[in-house]
């Protein structure tokens, strides 16, 4: 019997059944014998027990059919696919050139915020954010990976975008996920509890006429008004400290002017403002005398994992040992020769972001905080 | 059994070639779905270009790399590297490593000079190459199957002596340079090997060709 006679039997027993006002299909059907024919050639229960299951069954097959059509007509299958090789393309590019390059990939009329990116073992892996869990759909790519060149995967701020930076034997490739790690620091005994009486001495960097990056905030004014918030901050707790220059009001001073107000016991932090070309990058950048390594290895460690915890959604925080033999004797780094005690120099935020992250005043407090955290845990 | 002695087992037979036939049915409008949206893309020849321009300019491709100065010298070509082809391919590996799918591409570099002075090609992956290359050269379709593109540069060879000394000693094959070779020629190929000057550079002009090949998967 064919699909099509089951189906048009079924529908003339269905208007017998409202017909007759019958409720119970088995008894009236099979005691009264006019659905199937001849009493005995077939059993009415079964037949009619095959048929909705055929029916089932092609509704399962259906309802697959169109989820199949609707996960392509939705797009996800291909943008995954054109994603994880446009960026395994991309990345093989970027090793090409044999000097720094910075990229910003915003994946043309694609919104990258619906998706995750992983760039592990040489494979570009692109999964969607909103997938059900369990099984999330992952498609990947490989990329021809450079094994002298380590790959970082960074948070990012930047929205929809992907930051992709080649740096001598580093190549950092930010994006929404978290994948920076905490440091371990160094196990050594630097406890004073007379930390507080040390000669401590904040650098504002530049000042008076030298007003350093002004594109959209002055870098003088920046750094004089994160020292004065943070001499204040110190002052709260009973850390009395010590200035370059002025920090009420703008006063010029040449650089070896202010250098020559740090002394070889100094606690020196000189702030400056980052700058960078690419506008949507965003980091902190702590350097340090290469020559004292050793004194500065684990206070910049600490400081470099409370900024870690606290801003880790905001972007890369470095660390880079300067050798200052190497850099020009006008480079502002080279105040941090003066001492031979810890001296940071700290570079925060990109003068050239739309939106001046991490230049805002909101920010000075926390800074302030971790910092003068860092000192506790370094002395205490 | 019913009352005129007929078996259940027929009706279910029925039924389950049914259900056979919508499956059947079902797998083939997939199939024709599938094929009719094409899903994959074709970026072979884009991923090629960027394979010949990473041989070609990065620093550790086969291009001339002063670390003094930290510069590629794009279009002049090492020639010292293709003396230690070992060395190179070695490098290679390293610098260009499709760790997640190993013979995702393969390339061969050839040099060819007007003197048809053929040196010992670089392969990127060797052993894949060889494998896929026939396989390429047989220009099948589909799964199994590979592609390969053939891209030419008009090139500098950058040469301290290298050449020069190979020149040399094919006058030893010459027949009627033979004669001179002990009191000629002899002489310069000595001198050149053991006393040569590392600033007497020479630029030949040369062809260099590179073949990349990728298996269909």
């Amino acid at each position: 019997m064919s699909i099509l006679t089951q189906m048009k039997r079924y529908v003339s027993v269905k208007s017998y059944l409202i017909k007759n006002n019958i409720k119970s299909v088995h008894s009236d059907l099979c005691m009264r014998g006019k659905i199937l024919g001849k009493k005995g050639e077939e059993d009415p229960q079964h037949e009619t027990l095959m048929n909705i299951n055929e029916l089932v069954l092609l509704s399962l097959l259906l309802l697959m059919l169109f989820g199949f059509l609707s996960s392509i007509s939705t797009g996800k299958i291909m943008v995954k696919e054109y994603l994880s090789r446009d960026l395994a393309m991309v990345i093989d590019t970027l090793y090409i050139p044999p000097y720094d390059t910075p990229y910003m990939y915003d994946g043309g009329d694609e919104s990258l915020s619906e998706y995750n990116f992983e760039f592990t073992d040489g494979k570009v892996t692109v999964s969607e954010v909103n997938a059900e869990k369990g099984s999330p759909v992952k498609l990947w790519y490989p990329f021809a990976r450079d094994n002298n060149i380590v790959i970082h995967q960074f948070p990012s701020l930047a929205n929809d975008v992907i930051e992709m930076r080649k740096k001598e034997h580093d190549f950092y490739i930010g994006t929404s996920e978290d994948s920076q790690q905490m440091l371990i620091c160094p196990q050594i005994d630097t406890k004073d509890p007379d930390w507080k009486a040390k000669d401590f001495v904040i650098d504002p960097g530049h000042g008076g006429d030298d007003t350093g990056y002004s594109a959209n905030i002055g870098e003088s004014i920046f750094t004089r008004e994160l020292s004065y918030e943070f001499s204040e901050y110190l002052k709260t707790f009973g850390v009395h400290s010590t200035a370059t220059r002025k920090l009420k009001a703008d006063e010029g001073m040449t650089f070896s002017e202010r250098k020559g107000k740090v002394s070889p016991d100094s606690f020196l932090i000189s702030f400056h403002m980052g700058y960078d070309t690419n506008k949507y990058f965003v980091p902190i950048k702590i350097y340090a005398n290469k020559k004292y390594y050793e004194t500065n290895a684990k206070f910049v460690c600490i400081l470099y994992n409370k900024l870690f915890e606290e801003l880790k959604g905001y972007s890369e925080i470095s660390v880079d040992y300067v050798d200052l033999s190497l850099i020009p004797k006008d480079d502002p780094r080279q105040i941090l020769d003066e001492t031979k005690n810890i001296g940071l120099f700290i570079e925060i935020g990109n003068s050239q972001h739309p939106e001046g992250i991490l230049l805002t005043k909101s920010t000075y407090g926390t800074l302030s905080r971790l910092i003068f955290e860092s000192m506790e845990s370094y002395y205490e | 059994m019913n009352k005129k002695g007929y078996g259940q087992m027929p009706d279910v037979m029925n039924y389950l070639w049914k259900i056979f036939l919508i499956i059947i049915v079902f797998i083939f409008v997939l199939i024709v779905a599938n094929s009719a949206l094409n899903m994959s893309f074709d970026t072979f020849e884009t991923e090629a270009n960027i394979l010949s321009y990473r041989l070609l300019y990065s620093k550790d491709g086969i291009s001339y790399y002063d670390p003094e100065v930290e510069r590629v010298y794009p279009g002049i070509i090492d020639l010292e590297k293709f003396v230690d082809t070992k060395q190179i391919e070695e490098k290679l590996i390293e610098t260009i490593d499709y760790t997640a799918d190993p013979d995702h591409l393969v390339a061969r570099m050839e040099i060819f000079d007007n003197e048809l002075w053929n040196l010992e090609p670089v392969y990127l992956n060797r052993k894949y190459f060889l494998r896929w290359y026939p396989i390429a050269m047989a220009e099948g379709k589909g799964k199994g199957a590979a592609s390969i593109i053939e891209k030419t540069y008009y090139v500098l060879l950058k040469d301290n002596r290298t050449r020069r000394l190979w020149l040399l000693e094919n006058f030893k094959e010459d027949t009627e340079l033979r004669r001179s070779w002990d009191t000629l020629i002899k002489p310069q190929y000595d001198n050149l090997k053991e006393n040569y000057n590392y600033a007497d550079v020479q630029y030949i002009p040369a062809k260099l060709v590179i073949t990349i090949v990728r298996p269909n998967s």
